[in-house]
């Protein structure tokens, strides 16, 4: 079903609209609910959370891309219960690892303008716009979607060697792109 | 919150069409099925004869059976083929599509059998019959076959332990099995196996390659011709497991802005027929890397991430591409000339396939051909043909960063081959829109 007949059965409140979204996106979404949580049972929970979340957005909200809206509610749940996992013992896992190669794109703090949550996403979408597509794409997969650089390389048919650089390459131009912008986080 | 989680929440929160343009590809559940047959009754409607692959028979086949190299032939009676409901776009994630830094083109250029120059007036065009599920639907009736996804773990098995069999005594052991792949494990030999039968062996204990024939997947230290022989050596000694009859490398080194050079080392069935060499090119081909083994806890602390690792020179991976094996043909396609392509390279901003954006006022001495390639399209229904150029482009003058002294980078630019005539193009262009 395409998009807009899902999208219409949630404006028409018809419960059919969870089965369809859960039909066509349970892959998508539970894939990026795996890569952060790494455990099937919260996965599963976190694909309810999102069906339900999804069911009280729309309407009012009516998503140019249900794939990326999904996916967002997904990741957010995710994090969210990856956090509280992660406040009981030792955080590890992928999520763990890529919020530390972060670090790296943190200005030196001798800033005093912190930015603000909304001057943050613009400044990304900023960043990430100026970045070349393959760049963009590569970090994308490794920060939105949590996927390993193993993964990202047999999927972009790259060495592991050649997504790390590129990883590196981006993390840096990031960091010097903030600082540019004379802003805090 | 830290700064740095703070940062990868917001992450979160980005532009859409980033998150969409991003997205695993391999795991997205497509309405492919569908598409699959209706393409595939539409030739055979058309009187052209639907050319089985016999692969997933093959896959069955014991290492010393089932040579793949011989002519190929994609029936063709005449008849106008259907019509390909695609925009033609790539998949951007797919090989090839990364601006490439070298001293001179031919680092990077490759052995493609058209490169020269080539006289095809046609060429076969393939869709997928396998989805990223493993579901498949061999009779084209519309409907996945009942109990294929079984069928396919079987067949996908079989493949791992063909492939390990070569290199050890023991037993495949399934680590994942899920619609991304099936990975396993023998011993220290790890064997995967991707969505479109793109097979990799990885070794724990790399196999040790006489001194002459040592190379290395960062900075080699070799001329191509030496590399060249290494894979023609690796070729040889593992013939059976690649079914290739007649070998021939292709050698790919590019710098990154350390000054490390990374080789890419690769091979393909070569032929005396020119449409089987350039099918073999796209659709069984191989690539080799070597070992790399971290010396030091973070690498990338170094100023020179690739000083913190060591390597043997030794064989580490195995990789093939049997993507054919996968795939349907549809028909033969009436295709533009190599002139009309430079054509509309030059002159129609419009033509172009990927990238987006070219610098304006190409110069002819900075665009280079590197011939006829088959790519996925990013509706994720066809194998299309493409001429790929590369393009010399400047990142100095947009004051992106500073090429290091004597290199220039080079972006690859590609033009759909089929005629326009025999395309449709849909509305949607995306698996999620």
């Amino acid at each position: 079903m395409e998009d807009n007949e899902i999208i219409a059965l949630y404006f028409e409140r018809s419960q059919s609209a969870i089965r369809e979204t859960s039909s066509k996106y349970a892959s998508y979404c539970g894939t990026i609910a795996m890569n952060i949580l790494h455990d099937r049972s919260d996965r599963d929970e976190c694909l309810n959370d999102t069906w339900m979340k999804a069911w009280e957005s729309i309407p009012p909200q009516k998503p140019e891309y249900l794939s990326a809206f999904l996916g967002r509610i997904t990741r957010n749940i995710s994090i969210s219960r990856w956090r509280k996992r992660s406040a009981q013992k030792r955080k590890d896992g992928e999520t763990a690892v890529c919020i530390e190669e972060l670090s790296e794109c943190i200005p030196d703090g001798s800033h005093s303008r912190i930015a603000e949550d909304l001057e943050l996403k613009d400044l990304l979408d900023r960043f990430l716009g100026e970045l070349g597509s393959d760049a963009r794409v590569i970090f994308m997969k490794r920060y939105w979607y949590i996927l390993s650089v193993k993964a990202i390389a047999d999927e972009l048919s790259m060495s592991e060697g050649a997504v790390k650089m590129s990883l590196l390459r981006t993390r840096k131009k990031l960091r010097q792109f903030l600082d540019e912008e004379d802003i805090e986080l | 919150m830290k700064e740095n989680e703070r940062l990868f929440e917001q992450l979160g929160e980005v532009n859409e069409e980033f998150i969409v343009e991003a997205a695993p590809k391999a795991r997205i559940r497509r309405s492919g099925i569908k598409w699959a047959a209706m393409a595939v009754a539409g030739a055979a409607a058309a009187g052209v004869l639907v050319w089985q692959t016999g692969a997933l028979e093959k896959n069955t086949k014991k290492p010393d059976e089932g040579k793949t190299s011989h002519v190929m032939e994609f029936p063709d009676d005449g008849s106008e083929p259907e019509k390909i409901v695609s925009s033609g776009e790539i998949d951007h994630g797919g090989a090839g599509s990364y601006t490439l830094m070298a001293n001179d083109i031919s680092q990077i250029i490759g052995n493609n059998p058209t490169r020269e120059g080539s006289s095809f007036t046609k060429l076969p065009v393939f869709n997928g019959v396998i989805n990223e599920f493993g579901e498949f639907d061999k009779d084209g009736d519309g409907k996945i076959d009942e109990g294929s996804e079984e069928k396919y773990k079987e067949l996908r098995m079989d493949e791992l332990n063909r492939a390990a069999s070569f290199f050890t005594d023991k037993e495949v052991w399934i680590n994942r099995d899920d619609d991304f792949g099936i990975e396993g494990a023998a011993g220290d030999v790890r064997v995967s196996l991707y969505g479109y039968g793109n097979l990799n062996i990885d070794f724990g204990t790399p196999i040790e390659l006489p001194d002459e024939y040592k190379i290395r997947t960062m900075n080699n230290g070799k001329t191509i011709e030496e590399s060249e022989k290494s894979v023609q050596y690796i070729c040889d000694k593992y013939k059976d497991l690649l079914r290739f009859d007649s070998p021939e490398a292709s050698i790919v080194e590019n710098y990154d802005i350390y000054n490390n050079c990374n080789t890419g080392f690769y091979a393909y069935d070569k032929s005396d027929d020119p449409l089987t060499a350039l099918i073999n090119y796209n659709f069984n081909s191989a690539d080799f890397r070597t070992d790399e083994k971290q010396i030091v806890d973070d690498p990338d602390a170094l100023e020179n991430p690739y000083d913190g690792f060591e390597y043997s020179g030794d064989l580490a991976h195995i990789g093939t591409s049997s993507r054919l094996d996968y795939l349907e043909f549809v028909g033969n396609y009436p295709i533009i000339s190599y002139d009309e392509a430079y054509e509309k390279l030059i002159n129609d901003p419009e033509a172009y396939i990927w990238p987006e954006n070219l610098p304006d006022g190409l110069k002819k001495d900075e665009i280079f051909y590197a011939g006829i390639k088959y790519e996925r399209t990013a509706d994720y229904k066809y194998r299309l043909p493409y001429y790929m150029f590369y393009v010399e482009v400047h990142p100095e003058r947009e004051g992106i960063y500073k090429l290091p002294e004597g290199r220039k980078e080079y972006e690859p630019a590609y033009i759909l081959a089929v005629k326009k005539d025999y395309m449709e193009f849909p509305d949607t262009e995306v698996a999620f829109n």
